[in-house]
């Protein structure tokens, strides 16, 4: 083997298994023969075992490959690098020779013709060794001839090779796990301060008014209060999960009540790729008997799980939100006879976004509603326009000052089937009643 | 005493055959007169918007007239069209008590008076409880009477009978409804129910009053 030594030469150091070159002189550049011939067999074992998928040997093959082969013109003695069986004979003549560096050319010697392919295979291949392990073992002549004893040996296979290296070399392993842990930081981006996910519990206050609810409308709710609490006491820093609570008071005509109760289940989850995700299966469950709220066409306990994605840019955010509402009835007395509605899976998609500055976001939202069904039926009667869709949207200003929040929205229907708007939902507090609404919110995040 | 197998036998087969033909007689019963409270009672009125409103409906009297009508619909009719015989001898009917008439001596006269202006009409569009002056039903434009108020055949029924109930002391009138059902619910299979309306304004008992609601009379098997 060939060491370029430092105390011979200025410039850069070159550690490995080299000599002065002399041995270069009159070297010639093989391109065929028994030489070629092996390295291609030695190739077909390599990728028969495949190594390409050993840690440590990912650039075996392309070393034996791409190596150039010369053939010096005399046979040289050996260094003190050159004790490995693999290199020279016992009377001390050397088979072959190259740095151990990636892509440095291999030197075979006049006395490497005595060997058999079988050997030659396995010449190519431990100087291949040299040039393509990790530096931590690759000029460690003893480990690196148990690997490629490992690699040649009669019915080897890649477990095998997998457990030499373990066993012989388990600096290899060590090299590749602080390299992956090195680049990792890289892929995995930072939580900024300002995500949802460092401070995802929140308690807030709510009030919305309800517009183009008239004397026509299904169910004559003119406005809203809510209180929400969501907390999050579970899960890691990147995925807090919790649980929220929210509580409705119903201003209809006339009077007040209470409207549905909010129970749900959320997760936050900060991804690899710097998104804001949350997942949340909810359930709205009215509250109240038939003689109040629940003795109308929207008194129904309303499912629905979906799932968010956000982005935050540094002027801009966008947010993307789809959901399904599970399928729901209500009834209504009318006198002594009843009137069923039914509400067919409804299915959303929300797209939210604009622009944000020290707290400040100015923004928008389009939603379409997909709803499978609303039917209404007494005795002799059957309402049922088959599937239908509302399309709404609305601007979205909030402002963020540390933990509070205050936000101002509103909801205004623009497109739907003919005759349908969000009374057809039946979802009080999701999309709300009549032609939209107006909204304001106070928030504390914690 | 010893009779022969086949005399026996013979007595068994007549006796089977008796049996059978009172099971046979047994599941044909007669036809019968039923009275029923129409429940479907709805009162549409301009001034009355709200679908929900419960001025209209389970009242125990309402006031009809040009501007305010009865909306009637036996809910389960349709389902008992097989069963409903109609022959000359048994109409079809429709009564309406007038509590302003309640007269112990008779006061035919009034009665007579509100006959002459009352019709019974088939509604043509169907209909339900939220129904209003406007709309046969609020959740769409296509719910919106074509006429306010409500759409009708014009085949009315007209000139009722006036009858007196001796045991409550009341007088209805009796409207013939028979055409309309046969034209409708056993025509077609469909019953949108009849519109209660006047050209002047008398009062009416609702659905909700004990022994004077809106009947509908039909005779049965």
């Amino acid at each position: 083997m060939l060491i370029w030594c430092p105390a011979a030469q200025a410039g850069p150091t070159w550690v490995g298994n080299a000599d002065d070159g002399s041995d270069l002189e009159g070297a010639k550049r093989v391109e065929s023969g028994v030489l070629i011939d092996s390295r291609k067999t030695a190739l077909m074992l390599l990728k028969t075992l495949g190594t390409e998928g050993v840690p440590g040997l990912g650039t075996l093959s392309a070393e034996v490959e791409s190596s150039h082969v010369y053939m010096a013109a005399k046979d040289v003695s050996p260094l003190d690098e050159d004790q490995g069986s693999f290199h020279s004979d016992l009377s001390g003549r050397v088979y072959a020779r190259t740095h151990a560096r990636p892509h440095a050319p291999t030197r075979f010697f006049p006395i490497a013709a005595t060997l058999s392919e079988a050997q030659l295979i396995s010449l190519h291949i431990h100087e291949a060794l040299h040039r393509s392990l990790p530096e931590v073992v690759r000029e460690n002549e003893s480990k690196v001839a148990s690997i490629t004893l490992a690699i040649t040996s009669p019915e080897a296979t890649q477990d095998q090779v997998r457990s030499v290296i373990a066993v012989q070399a388990p600096e290899i392993l060590d090299v590749i796990r602080s390299q992956q842990a090195a680049t990792e930081p890289a892929l995995v981006s930072a939580v900024p301060e300002s995500s949802r996910v460092k401070r995802p519990s929140v308690l807030a206050y709510g009030y919305r008014n309800y517009r183009g609810v008239n004397a026509q409308s299904v169910m004559q709710v003119e406005s809203l209060h809510s209180i929400q609490s969501f907390l999050y006491p579970f899960g890691g820093e990147r995925t807090p999960l919790g649980i929220g609570l929210e509580a409705t008071l119903l201003n209809k005509r006339p009077g007040t009540e209470m409207g549905p109760l909010g129970l749900s289940a959320r997760l936050r989850l900060w991804s690899s790729r710097g998104y804001d995700v949350g997942a949340f299966a909810k359930a709205s469950l009215n509250m109240l008997s038939k003689e109040e709220l629940q003795n109308s066409a929207v008194a129904r306990d309303v499912g629905t799980f979906g799932v968010s994605m956000r982005k935050d840019l540094s002027f801009f955010f966008v947010e993307n939100e789809l959901s399904a509402s599970l399928p729901g009835k209500s009834q209504e007395m009318v006198g002594t006879i009843p009137i069923n509605y039914e509400f067919g899976t409804i299915y959303t998609a929300k797209v939210r976004a604009g622009g944000q500055l020290l707290g400040l976001k100015l923004g928008g939202f389009v939603e379409v509603n997909l709803a499978d069904y609303f039917r209404v039926k007494q005795s002799n009667f059957t309402y049922d326009p088959g599937r239908y869709r509302i399309i709404s949207g609305g601007p979205e200003v909030t402002y963020d000052f540390k933990n509070f929040g205050v936000s101002v929205y509103g909801r205004y229907l623009m497109d739907s089937t003919k005759g349908a708007d969000f009374d057809w939902l039946g979802n009080i507090l999701g999309q709300g009643m009549g032609q939209g609404s107006l909204g304001a919110e106070m928030h504390v995040y914690f | 005493m010893f009779t022969s197998k086949r005399a026996r036998l013979a007595a068994a087969g007549f006796g089977l055959a008796l049996g059978g033909c009172a099971e046979l007689v047994s599941t044909t019963p007669a036809p019968v007169e039923q009275v029923r409270s129409i429940n479907g009672v709805k009162w549409v009125n301009p001034s009355v918007t709200d679908p929900r409103d419960s001025v209209a409906w389970g009242k125990p009297e309402y006031e009809i007239g040009p501007t305010s009508r009865l909306l009637m619909r036996l809910e389960d009719m349709v389902s008992k069209n097989d069963s409903i015989v109609t022959a000359p001898d048994k109409p079809i009917t429709v009564r309406i008590y007038l509590p302003s008439i309640w007269a112990p001596t008779g006061a035919l006269p009034d009665a007579e008076a509100a006959a002459s202006v009352m019709q019974v009409c088939p509604i043509t569009k169907n209909w339900m409880m939220h129904a209003t002056w406007y709309r046969a039903f609020p959740h769409s434009e296509a719910g919106d009477w074509t006429m306010p108020g409500g759409d009708f055949d014009t085949a009315c029924s007209k000139n009722p009978k006036v009858e007196r109930d001796t045991m409550r002391s009341l007088v209805y009138l009796k409207f013939d409804v028979t055409q309309w059902f046969l034209d409708y619910p056993r025509g077609r299979g469909i019953d949108y129910g009849l519109v209660l309306r006047s050209d002047q304004t008398v009062r009416v008992f609702g659905e909700t009053s004990p022994s004077a609601s809106p009947r509908m009379t039909y005779t049965a098997r």
